[in-house]
């Protein structure tokens, strides 16, 4: 557990009186990604905002690199690497998409990083954004708003991201964008990784999850009640309840893409 | 940094007809129109903080007061006139920077309140404090005589050089961090930004232009008094701001301009119901033009221009 790239231990959160997560241990190891799935306030967000620092914890330690971090601001430890994309898509309305980017390029810093340009256009190619870079965020459809987000907490170079029902709600698309690029990032070989070491997301949409997650956790009214291989993890008596019912799937879904219109 | 040609058109062609209008206008309307040029600088200290960075500034007489009376402790003549407008900017971007670190813990309604009542506090103190503003009755500044068309020279010139300055502040870095802040404080934070200390950097900024502004006013009008640090000057920039368009470079010198010379026309023609009719004219452009003068100009040029091209 010393070595993790990122480790929590006994981490509880309460809103005023109210447990939303409940002494939760997780690890993620360098180039792992670990999905994480539950039913509607089962505290997923919660887990991902401690993390990010947007919260502070009730209890518990949060490890990251090997230092504590769990007192650090939500801007510092996106310094050291961790971002965290919100579950409500998030770019800055009135700016365009260019700079919706170059506010994420220079992470907390406001002179300008050299060669950051370049980066921000193969970024805007990766997400499949190039011909928007001028479009004003908010006149973007949804999918899209859900990519550039993703592309601004990437250009801030993280080593650990967090993204929270990255395709929730998103059109066919822009939701196997998503999911290609999640695939990618933790594999450092490819342009899309570009120093991400680990992801965490949270994720309705089961095979997203199934098909994205090297390994998954399940969690249920704040507590992290199991957690392991897609394929052993459908086998507990827990998730398969849960996965029974919700029914076939919610959301996107790569096979009804295939079916579909491509 | 890429500006459009649109706005350097508009820029150079406003600074051409001001820069002849004396030769069209009587001493009254000289006099109004410096004023006027002073108010926008003004407007624009507030719109920097109001309108690029998000917050609801209502101490921004505390700066231009400040301004004023360090004017009139540094003036020692015309000659030397620039140290003193320098030192009105500085010292009051210093107190900004002071005043941003307290206020930037509030935000939002909470916000609105602490800053009208440092105005408040500021006033008061300046009335108390003879011995320092000389009170409502204020301090005397020997400007001398250097003539109306000088002092509109001066002021149109440092207005030039103000816009142009918070042309390129707005294009640069730092003004993308103040529209983020604007947009959004939760995720600027999320991409690793301190956002307080953008704020205090924007309210520095911000007290720099009301300081400025400040200096030049008394240096024009020959005092300065406890009532410039009033909170009604406060609320005149968020009107001028407002009705011109917030977060514009240019919308807080045409709502200055606008509500100046309106104000001064209706009540040479209406007496006392003037300040009812001049309400009246800023709800009514407010409800009409949501974003302003400017706002309301913007689409009226991108119809013509989309009607020129054809479809
Ligand atoms: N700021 C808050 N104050 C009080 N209660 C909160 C707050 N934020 C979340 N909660 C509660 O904590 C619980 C967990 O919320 P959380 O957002 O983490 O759930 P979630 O698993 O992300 O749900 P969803 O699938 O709907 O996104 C919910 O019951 C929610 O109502
Ligand atoms: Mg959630």
């Amino acid at each position: 557990m010393g070595d993790s790239l990122l480790s929590v231990k006994g981490l509880s959160k309460e809103y005023d009186g109210f447990e939303a997560l409940r002494k939760v241990d997780f690890s993620l190891e360098s180039g792992e990604t670990k999905g994480v799935m539950g039913p509607n306030g089962a505290g997923k967000s919660t887990f991902l905002k401690l993390i990010s620092g947007e919260i502070d914890v009730t209890s518990g330690l949060i490890k990251f690199d090997g230092r504590k971090i769990t007192n650090y601001s939500v801007e510092r430890r996106c310094r050291q690497g961790i971002a965290y994309v919100p579950q409500k898509p998030s770019p800055f309305p009135t700016l365009t998409v260019k700079d919706n980017l170059r506010g994420g390029a220079r992470a907390g810093s406001y002179l300008p990083v050299p060669g950051r340009e370049v980066k921000l256009d193969s970024t805007l190619d990766l997400v499949g954004l190039s011909d928007r870079s001028e479009v004003v965020a908010s006149e973007l459809p949804y999918g899209e708003k859900r990519l550039l987000d993703l592309a601004m907490s990437l250009v801030t170079r993280p080593r650990v991201l967090l993204a929270d029902e990255p395709t929730a709600g998103v059109d066919n698309r822009s939701a196997g964008r998503i999911t290609d690029l999640m695939i990618e990032l933790t594999k450092s070989d490819t342009p899309a990784a570009r120093g991400v070491e680990g992801l965490i997301f949270v994720e309705h949409d089961r095979n997203v999850l199934f098909e994205v997650a090297d390994e998954v956790g399940f969690l249920k009214a704040g507590k992290l009640l199991v957690e392991g291989s897609p394929e052993k993890i459908k086998e507990r008596k827990c998730v398969k309840e849960y996965l029974s019912e919700h029914g076939a799937f919610l959301g996107y879904s790569r096979g009804d893409q295939r079916a579909g219109i491509d | 940094m890429r500006i459009r040609v649109e706005y350097a058109v508009v820029f150079l062609l406003s600074a051409f007809i001001l820069a002849a209008t004396p030769v069209f206008l009587g001493k009254f309307h000289l006099i109004l129109l410096t004023e006027t040029l002073i108010w926008g600088i003004f407007a624009l200290s507030f719109d920097l903080v109001y309108g690029y960075t998000g917050m609801l500034s209502f101490g921004q007489s505390v700066f231009f007061g400040t301004g004023a009376y360090v004017f009139v402790y540094s003036f020692e003549g015309i000659a030397g006139l620039v140290i003193p407008l320098v030192l009105a900017a500085l010292v009051s971007a210093v107190l900004g920077s002071f005043v941003g670190w307290a206020v930037v813990r509030v935000s939002g309604a909470r916000f609105f309140l602490v800053t009208l009542v440092l105005a408040i506090l500021f006033h008061l103190l300046a009335i108390e404090g003879r011995w320092l503003t000389g009170g409502d009755d204020g301090l005397i500044v020997p400007v001398g005589f250097p003539g109306l068309e000088y002092n509109y020279y001066l002021v149109l010139g440092i207005s030039a050089l103000t816009v142009m300055g918070t042309v390129i502040l707005v294009k640069s870095p730092l003004g993308l961090v103040f529209k983020m802040i604007r947009d959004s404080e939760r995720r600027t934070r999320l991409l690793g930004y301190s956002v307080k200390k953008y704020k205090i950097i924007a309210f520095s900024l911000s007290g720099l232009l009301a300081g400025l502004a400040g200096g030049l006013y008394s240096y024009i009008s020959g005092f300065a008094s406890a009532g410039f640090f009033h909170w009604s000057r406060s609320a005149d920039v968020v009107i001028w701001t407002i009705l011109g368009g917030a977060g514009t470079v240019a919308g807080p010198f045409i709502g200055a301009a606008l509500l100046t010379f309106v104000r001064d026309s209706l009540s040479a023609i209406t007496g006392k119901i003037y300040p009812v009719l001049v309400g009246g004219l800023i709800v009514f452009s407010v409800l009409v033009f949501p974003r302003g003068v400017i706002g309301m100009l913007g689409e009226v040029y991108e119809k013509i221009k989309e009607g020129w091209h054809g479809r």
